[in-house]
């Protein structure tokens, strides 16, 4: 079997990369902030980790304490830049170094700072250099901004982030358990237990891999797999005795 | 390529933790002045001027320079010509990486994506950061990430969140899981391990671990 080296193919990972691309690649007039959001566990990390590592895109990642000069300080100490005494100056040194270096900004966790004036901030920035934005967050993300409507205007698109399918789950498979080979129903298994949700997914082909090699299998399917147990997100129920 | 809005004023990018030297301390050189000679920068940077030469003559054949006239330097008989040089192409405070010949040199980005992906993941472990840290043109391998992480780790970036814990066949058992503590975000620039094997930080320019004597100096 090919082996796979990158999250790239993953179905969040392609959408949220070639929005990224999309937005780089704008005509002038055309706003330059994509929206990536979806609900939490749908591999919205690995998305940004790969068009970050991609574009050298500069990363933070928001935090509900943050004021407005905390998130300033974040994205220079991420640009290595020698933050300024105001607001507005940093502002300034933030745009200046986003118009140059001609690399994209990625701000993950945005719902953290919605609240907080941090679109009116983001949208500053965004006006002094035309730099292409990145935003990540939860579902509600796009509803949440509607009320930051000059904020909303500058957005080029609402990436809406999907569930895991077959396909990811493979892809998953691959990269994080290479040497079991796992057939098709087994996938499906997984997915459907796993509800689609990236992160359980992780979990349970961890679960197969190390009862593979325990066990001895160099591949699971279904009838193998039998009814042993995977994580569903849910308590464990006690079985009678 | 530089597009600065028409009407601002440059904002003023000074490199955090003030440690410039070598290369970074040209290139600053030259952002400030913008028209210069090599005796320009070496006034302003005290760098050897062969170190200066170089790295010019790397950036003109880059595109980021471009030659803007010749000035007449020092006084008979040793007078001769200089050539002064203008930045054309400025792309902020991160210094240009070129080859003497122009080349954009790449060496690095695997570890530079290792360290962007740890900020992200905050909480990882191997295989997570090899996944996270990989793209098409800079695959990490499992050795790399493991080093990494030993050095890391060994200078207090990270911390053992979950013990390994060997399982009855090879494979089986838990990896060891790290978390990343945010004050250890230093900035953009990767630690990185010399060939001494001690980790060096470039945001803070220090040696931040260093093996103890009684580890030999280990292999």
């Amino acid at each position: 079997m090919e082996s796979i080296n990158t999250v790239a193919p993953l179905k969040n990972v392609a959408l949220c990369a070639r929005a990224l691309q999309r937005a780089m690649d704008r005509p002038h007039h055309l706003p330059g902030i994509v929206a990536f959001y979806g609900p939490s566990g749908i591999g919205k990390s690995m998305a940004a980790a790969y068009t970050a590592n991609k574009h050298r895109a500069y990363y933070v990642e928001a935090k509900s304490s943050w004021t407005r000069k905390a998130f300033l300080v974040a994205v220079l100490t991420e640009m290595g830049i020698e933050p300024a005494k105001t607001i507005s100056d940093m502002v300034d040194q933030v745009a200046e170094q986003l118009v140059k270096s001609n690399r994209p900004m990625i701000v993950d966790e945005m719902d953290h700072i919605v609240q907080k004036s941090a679109p009116e901030l983001i949208r500053d920035i965004y006006d002094a250099s035309g730099a292409t934005i990145l935003i990540i967050g939860e579902e509600r993300l796009e509803n949440k901004l509607r009320r930051w409507e000059r904020f909303h205007n500058r957005v080029l698109e609402w990436v809406q982030g999907q569930y895991g399918d077959i396909e990811d789950t493979r892809l998953l498979s691959q990269l994080y358990a290479p040497d079991t080979q796992f057939a098709p129903d087994m996938l499906d298994h997984l997915r459907r237990q796993s509800d689609g949700i990236v992160s359980r997914i992780c979990i349970n082909i961890e679960k197969v891999r190390q009862e593979a090699l325990a066990t001895g299998w160099e591949s699971v399917d279904l009838a193998t797999w039998g009814n042993r147990p995977l994580y569903t997100g849910t308590a464990p129920i006690r079985e009678a005795v | 390529m530089s597009k600065q809005q028409p009407g601002r004023k440059p904002a003023h990018l000074k490199p955090a933790n003030g440690v410039t030297t070598g290369r970074d301390s040209i290139w600053l050189a030259i952002r400030k002045l913008v028209r210069f000679t090599t005796m320009d920068i070496e006034n302003e940077t005290r760098q050897p001027l062969s170190t200066i030469r170089t790295y010019v003559q790397g950036l003109e054949r880059a595109g980021y320079l471009k030659k803007a006239g010749e000035k007449q330097t020092g006084t008979l008989p040793q007078q001769h010509r200089a050539t002064i040089w203008e930045l054309i192409n400025d792309i902020g405070i991160e210094t240009p990486r070129v080859t003497k010949d122009g080349k954009a040199v790449t060496q690095g980005r695997k570890r530079e994506n290792m360290w962007r992906a740890i900020k992200i993941l905050n909480d990882f472990d191997a295989i997570d950061l090899i996944v996270h840290a990989s793209t098409e043109s800079d695959p990490v391998s499992l050795s790399t990430a493991k080093e990494y992480i030993k050095f890391l780790h060994k200078a207090g970036y990270l911390v053992l969140r979950q013990k390994s814990q060997p399982g009855n066949k090879p494979g089986t058992g838990k990896k060891a899981r790290y978390r990343f503590l945010p004050s250890k975000n230093t900035g953009p620039l990767p630690p990185m391990i010399q060939r001494v094997k001690h980790l060096y930080d470039p945001n803070l320019g220090e040696v931040v671990w260093s093996p103890a004597p009684e580890e030999g100096g280990d292999a």
